[in-house]
């Protein structure tokens, strides 16, 4: 482009820049500056704080109720003997399939009935590895046999604790990995996900995870203990937390005040803010190192609102 | 008749002076037991219903409980107006009788309508309570209480224990209501999360906490020789008691509430706190009984803090006793008074002696003063009346009045002994001498009554403030007449039968003789006079027109009243800590003694405000001159302007309730919106504070109820509650067991209640954003949370509703300077006519202050047309002539004119005081236009004078005298109550002398030099026809 459009152009996108409305550029037409004399901060004890970065993961309440692992112990060692009738079983049929082929001294009908044996003992197994599957869940199920007798001793041994996880709805299970049991008094418990539950909780309308808890504290959870949980998602979202002390709820929205100077001060909305143990956890919008007013937020808010206006006297 | 009276008290004149000192003795003891108040009773009968709705918002509570009660009580027997607002957990009903109304069957009446509406109203909304009756002024003292050692909790413990019981059982004390510190309650903190991990709901916990205390007779047990009472005792006392109990579980395991919950000790949600002298404490504010001796009921109750005052010590706790003493403007007002007349008092006798030049002369006209207002007072006592700024008012306008009979008497008397001879018997000299002024002295004291007659007949606000002012008058006016007939004759007798009388002053003679060659050469101008007495009457009219007016004057009370609000919905703790700012502050200005701050409301108040609004109660150093508390005044102005955003008003508290009783708003102007749709009129309101601003002279203007205040809305999703079994009632029993609390159960301790409530933990509460994450659970056991049956969302809601007779409405205020009041109120009024459109359905009306005034205004005209005609009719029966009386009438204008002249010089602002000081001074100048044109006749007819020039130059020069002394007399009288203008307790009696001042000078003056004028020209008397 030319200067000389150049300079036919510049008053034009001057124009058409200041024409632009203050919240086309970000700032809510109904929120001004605060001014608020240092004297008077210090009289009203008005006190700010840096905002720090901070990560989250979503999280979602839960409840985690150990599980009884008797029917799991009984099932596994059906499943043992199931699986050792089995083995014996086949082994026995394929015997008998080669000495009958080999003319050997067995009758046809010792053959079958060797047969018949295996696949019954098979079936059995079928049977019992799918109970468990159907019972404790895929999770469970694919354990392998030394798998699930490491886990069964580790329960045995207090070490261990089966639990079942629910949420309201089954909100926040889908994906979930890894639980922390909150014990309460206790302490918090550890738990690793091993899959989804086959039967929903009628209370909560959840789908259930079932977990395998282990840590120092596994041995408080004794079986038929129903406690809440708290469900966190495994990637973390940064962003800042906003001190309880400094939120304002006004016209539907969530403020906090913000220094910008000495004596001035600029509301800004809290937006896609949750709740967190400290006040909101606010992943966009405020940025770490805003001075946040934790101390006379209110009065700021008078003196921008200004409801005496000039009626005061 | 007279003469018999006269001729009899003449005969027993040392009885009489017995009866007149044993009189003087009595009224003096008299006034020790007397009825002190600050003001007369000027609040109409009326009651006040307040019904607590914890956790409903105020749309809820104008629906579901305002409505029910107004209903109740509107068509009842006597109601005249009732008036309701609806604030988020409280409802106030006000109920207005007609005037008149005894208050005690009032407040029956009330009270059985509604005894019948408890059960109207819904689950979790406590009985409608009727408030005490109290005094008009209702505040008798306001004590805080600090302390180092104590914890918040403790100290209102303390105070609601120990001092709250004593002080409400001292005498005269309607009401003590509790501001700040902490009330105790168990809180059984469960989590939604625990309950529900356990298959448990709230209810189950309800029902556990409910069975863990209990309190219940056992029965006796009868033995053959003896009743044994048998006294179970299951109250759980600590929280590990109440933890200790089971909960009922679906399985039948044993669960117990600690199990699931934390039960501790906390604080109750408060309504209100309070700050004494800047720092957290507790507020005991009481108010008197209706018809309390006000002076008496604070020294009762200062006693009673004196009782408690070393165990209170002992325990750390510091008491502030008088943060806000009516009384001590009462005594203020008083001693000021009592001073003010003393020194007239003092300037009486010394214009008496100046006149007379002999003690006993003296003493008779003096003791007659005292004699006459202390009879008055017993008077008023015997009615039941109390002596307050009203009454006091009146007894000192009407000093005039008695000075001018204790005047006439005895002057007319020593002159007839300086002029009779050494042959005439003493006793029928006086009784001559006092017959003769006698007659006019009646009629002119009649005239005055009758001129009092529109103020004593006022309706009303105005009406309870100055009838009594009227009816003192008229009472001390009275007495004084009796005094003048029956006991100054006969101490005249007493005093002066063997006394060698001086003749008069030299200097008198001389006036005299200049004042009668100045007569010689006015009565050659009569038309000229006359003339003159028309511009008075000219220029009285346009003045009175012209003057600013106002109802009151602003009293000097050495305390002001702050109120200090902030945006809806602002917590307790900002407000406390902009009070512990402002306080510091105050407390840094000269002369300022204390501060205390009430934010909030208390149960059972009469502020029913929110956490965002609050007053700071300022008492002044005592005996600070006026002009000391305009200035500090001034430094609260400046005080509170530094802190931005805030509104702020500096009221006295007298003219905040008296501006209260008169509209139910505190300010001078209310433009009060009525109309149906809520959102309609708050738009119409805004546009209307918006248009006011605009208006010169408007101060504070402010919208009644601010509209909106934040609220955290859930709006349940009847579809969803369906898909999982759930009620409403799970959602909503949920939603308040979790914000609000319930109350499951109550332990009595000492005196006291304590309430156990089951409630969620701090931390769960306090983040509104987090309210969808509530678990709700069904009967069935369906657990969900909030956000999923319901919108949850921020929004903001209405902080009050307001109802005039059932009709909604919103009100828009201001504080225009008290003079400017009625043409601020014409400017506002033309400033919304032009501006403002109003939609259909909404009208407007105004009330306030200047309503006030225009009424007062109105009914005086109203009464001063009857009262002239009541005047003329008494002049023509006396004089039977229509000359005459227009000659006393047409005297009047150009007495006022003075009185003009001095409120055009002290302000041009005509308060009611003033005009009352006009009626009197009509009263003053008829009395010496009807002895002057009686004189003239009686010299004309009785002693058979010509009628000349001379004659009427005599009349006038032997009216001389007493018109100067009375005048002279009056005016020192009144002289400080004049110069003290303004001051504590003079705020009313003050104009009302300054006008009296004023007017004395240009009475005296048509009196002594334009009037014997128009006397000589249009005042002779019809001759007898010839036989």
């Amino acid at each position: 482009m030319t200067s000389r459009a150049w300079r036919r152009l510049a008053p034009v996108l001057l124009c058409a820049l200041a024409a632009v409305p203050a919240w086309a550029l970000g700032d809510d037409p109904g929120v001004k500056a605060v001014k608020l004399a240092v004297e008077t901060q210090h009289k009203l004890g008005l006190a700010t704080q840096t905002l720090q970065a901070a990560s989250r993961s979503a999280s979602v309440a839960g409840f985690a109720r150990v599980l009884d692992p008797g029917p799991l112990v009984q099932l596994d060692a059906d499943i043992q003997a199931a699986q050792a009738a089995a083995v014996a079983s086949s082994a026995e049929a394929r015997r008998a399939r080669a000495l009958n082929a080999s003319g050997q001294a067995l009758s046809a009908k010792a053959l079958e009935a060797a047969i018949a044996q295996a696949d019954a003992d098979a079936a059995k197994l079928t049977l019992l590895r799918r109970r468990l599957n159907l019972e404790w869940g895929d999770g469970v199920a694919r354990l392998s046999a030394g798998g699930r007798e490491g886990l069964l001793a580790d329960i045995a041994a207090g070490k261990a604790a089966l639990v079942r996880i629910d949420t309201p709805s089954g909100q926040g299970l889908a994906g979930l990995h890894a639980v922390t049991i909150d014990l309460g008094p206790l302490g918090v418990a550890h738990a690793r996900v091993l899959g989804a539950a086959r039967t929903a909780d009628p209370h909560l309308m959840s789908p259930g995870l079932i977990a395998e808890a282990s840590g120092p504290n596994t041995a408080s959870l004794a079986i038929g203990l129903a406690t809440p949980v708290k469900l966190t998602a495994s990637v973390p979202i940064t962003g800042v937390v906003a001190p309880q002390a400094a939120l304002l709820r006004s016209q539907g929205q969530t403020w906090v005040y913000i220094r910008t100077g000495a004596d001035t001060f600029q509301r800004e909305p809290v937006q896609g803010a949750r709740p967190d143990p400290m006040g909101l956890f606010v992943p966009q919008g405020l940025k770490p190192g805003q001075q946040v007013v934790t101390h006379g937020a209110a009065a700021l808010f008078s003196a921008e609102t200004n409801v005496g206006e000039e009626g005061d006297d | 008749m007279l003469s018999a009276i006269v001729r009899w008290s003449l005969g027993r004149p040392r009885l009489v002076a017995a009866f007149a000192l044993l009189l003087l003795v009595y009224g003096g003891l008299a006034l020790k037991t007397a009825k002190y108040d600050v003001l007369p009773d000027f609040v109409p009968a009326q009651a006040e219903i307040q019904t607590e709705a914890p956790g409903l918002d105020a749309e809820q509570v104008e629906q579901l409980v305002t409505r029910v009660v107004e209903q109740s009580v509107n068509g009842s027997a006597g109601v005249t107006m009732v008036r309701s607002q609806s604030i988020p957990g409280l409802s106030i009903v006000q109920v207005l009788f007609k005037e008149g109304s005894d208050p005690y069957r009032a407040r029956q009446v009330v009270a059985e309508a509604v005894a019948e509406t408890a059960s109207d109203l819904p689950q979790g909304v406590q009985a409608p309570k009727v408030s005490p009756l109290t005094s008009s002024t209702m505040d008798l003292l306001k004590v805080g209480f600090t302390s180092d050692k104590l914890s918040p909790m403790d100290l209102r413990a303390l105070v609601d224990t120990v001092v709250r019981p004593r002080v409400l059982a001292t005498p005269g004390v309607a009401r003590a209501i509790v501001f700040g510190g902490q009330i105790r309650r168990l809180e059984v903190q469960v989590r939604p999360d625990a309950l529900a991990a356990r298959g448990l709901a709230f209810s189950d916990l309800i029902n556990a906490v409910r069975a863990s205390t209990g309190v219940s007779g056992g029965g006796f047990i009868d033995t053959e020789q003896q009743r044994i009472l048998v006294t179970p005792q299951g109250q759980a006392r600590t929280a590990a008691q109440v933890a200790a109990a089971p909960v009922a579980t679906a399985d039948g395991a044993i669960l117990h509430i600690g199990d699931v919950a934390e039960v501790k000790d906390g604080p109750a949600p408060l309504n209100g706190d309070a700050l004494i002298m800047g720092r957290p404490g507790v507020l005991l504010s009481t108010a008197s009984q209706y018809g309390a001796n006000t002076l008496e009921a604070t020294r009762a109750v200062e006693a009673t803090l004196a009782e408690l005052k070393p165990s209170l010590d002992a325990r750390g706790v510091r008491i502030y006793g008088g943060l806000h003493r009516p009384a001590n403007f009462i005594e203020a007002a008083l001693g000021g008074i009592t001073d003010d007349l003393l020194i007239g008092a003092v300037l009486i006798a010394l214009v008496l002696f100046a006149f007379m030049r002999d003690l006993r002369t003296v003493l008779v006209s003096f003791v007659s003063i005292p004699l006459s207002l202390l009879t008055a007072v017993l008077v008023m006592n015997r009615l039941g009346w109390a002596i307050n700024t009203m009454t006091l008012g009146g007894l000192a306008v009407a000093l005039g009045v008695v000075v001018d009979d204790a005047v006439i008497d005895v002057e007319n008397i020593v002159r007839r002994l300086r002029t009779a001879g050494p042959d005439e018997a003493r006793e029928a000299v006086i009784l001559h001498a006092s017959l003769e002024v006698r007659a006019p002295v009646i009629y002119a004291t009649l005239v005055v009554a009758f001129t009092l007659l529109p103020v004593l007949l006022l309706h009303g606000l105005q009406g309870a403030f100055f009838s009594p002012l009227a009816a003192a008058f008229i009472i001390a006016t009275l007495a004084s007449l009796a005094v003048a007939v029956v006991v100054t004759p006969p101490l005249t007798l007493l005093l002066l039968r063997n006394a060698q009388l001086h003749p008069e002053p030299s200097l008198l003679v001389r006036a005299k003789d200049w004042h009668g060659r100045a007569l010689e050469r006015i009565c050659q101008a009569p038309r000229l006079a006359a003339a003159a007495s028309l511009l008075a009457a000219i220029v009285t009219a346009a003045g009175l027109m012209l003057f600013n007016s106002e109802l009151l004057p602003a009293f000097k009370e050495s305390h002001f009243v702050l109120g200090v609000s902030s945006p809806p919905g602002t917590s307790l703790a900002a407000m406390r800590n902009y009070g512990q700012a402002i306080s510091k502050d105050l407390l840094a200005i000269p002369g300022v003694q204390s501060a205390e701050q009430q934010i909030g409301r208390a149960e059972g108040g009469e502020d029913t405000w929110q956490s965002n609004r609050s007053e700071i109660h300022v008492e002044l150093k005592p005996r600070l001159q006026a002009a000391q508390q305009d200035a500090i005044e001034k430094s609260i102005h400046t005080v509170l302007d530094s802190y931005p955003g805030l509104s702020t008003e500096v009221v006295t508290f007298l003219g905040d309730r008296i501006g209260e009783t008169l509209t139910g708003e505190t300010a001078a102007l209310a433009i009060e919106i009525y109309g149906q749709d809520l959102d309609q009129i708050d738009a119409t309101a805004r546009e209307i504070a918006a248009v006011v601003k605009t208006v010169p002279g408007t101060k504070d203007v402010q919208l009644q109820a601010p509209p909106l205040t934040p609220v955290v809305r859930a709006d349940l999703d009847f579809d969803k509650l369906a898909q999982y079994g759930l009620s409403a009632a799970d959602a909503l029993d949920a939603i308040q067991a979790a914000y609000k609390g319930v109350t499951a159960a109550q332990i009595y301790e000492n005196a006291r209640t304590i309430d156990i409530a089951v409630t969620t933990p701090q931390a769960l509460r306090n983040t509104p954003e987090a309210v969808g994450d509530l678990l709700l659970r069904s009967g069935a056991g369906v657990t969900i949370p909030l956000s999923q049956v319901a919108k949850v969302y921020l929004a903001e809601g209405r902080t009050s509703i307001s109802h005039q007779g059932g009709l909604r409405r919103q009100v828009v205020t201001t504080n225009p300077q008290p003079r400017d009041v009625a043409k601020v109120t014409k400017a506002v009024q033309a400033a919304i006519a032009q501006k403002v459109k109003l939609p259909p359905g909404v009208y407007i009306a105004y009330s306030g202050a200047a309503e006030g005034v225009a009424e007062a205004q109105r009914e005086l005209m109203f009464n001063v047309a009857l009262a002239a005609g009541g005047v003329t009719a008494l002049l023509l029966l006396a004089f039977s002539n229509a000359r005459s009386v227009a000659l006393i009438l047409g005297s009047a204008p150009f007495a006022l004119v003075g009185g003009v002249a001095a409120v055009g010089l002290t302000g041009a602002s005509l308060s009611l005081g003033s005009l009352v000081g006009f009626v009197t001074l009509f009263g003053i100048a008829a009395r010496n236009a009807i002895l002057l044109v009686s004189h003239a006749d009686h010299l004309a007819s009785v002693e058979g004078q010509p009628w000349s020039l001379q004659t009427v130059i005599r009349a006038a020069r032997e009216r001389a005298t007493p018109i100067l002394m009375t005048a002279l007399v009056t005016a020192l009288g009144l002289l400080p109550l004049a110069i003290q203008t303004g001051q504590a307790g003079r705020e009313i009696q003050g104009p009302m002398a300054m006008v009296i001042l004023g007017g004395l000078i240009t009475s005296t003056a048509m009196s002594l030099f334009l009037l014997p004028a128009l006397v000589w020209r249009w005042g002779r008397p019809p001759m007898p026809k010839p036989a």
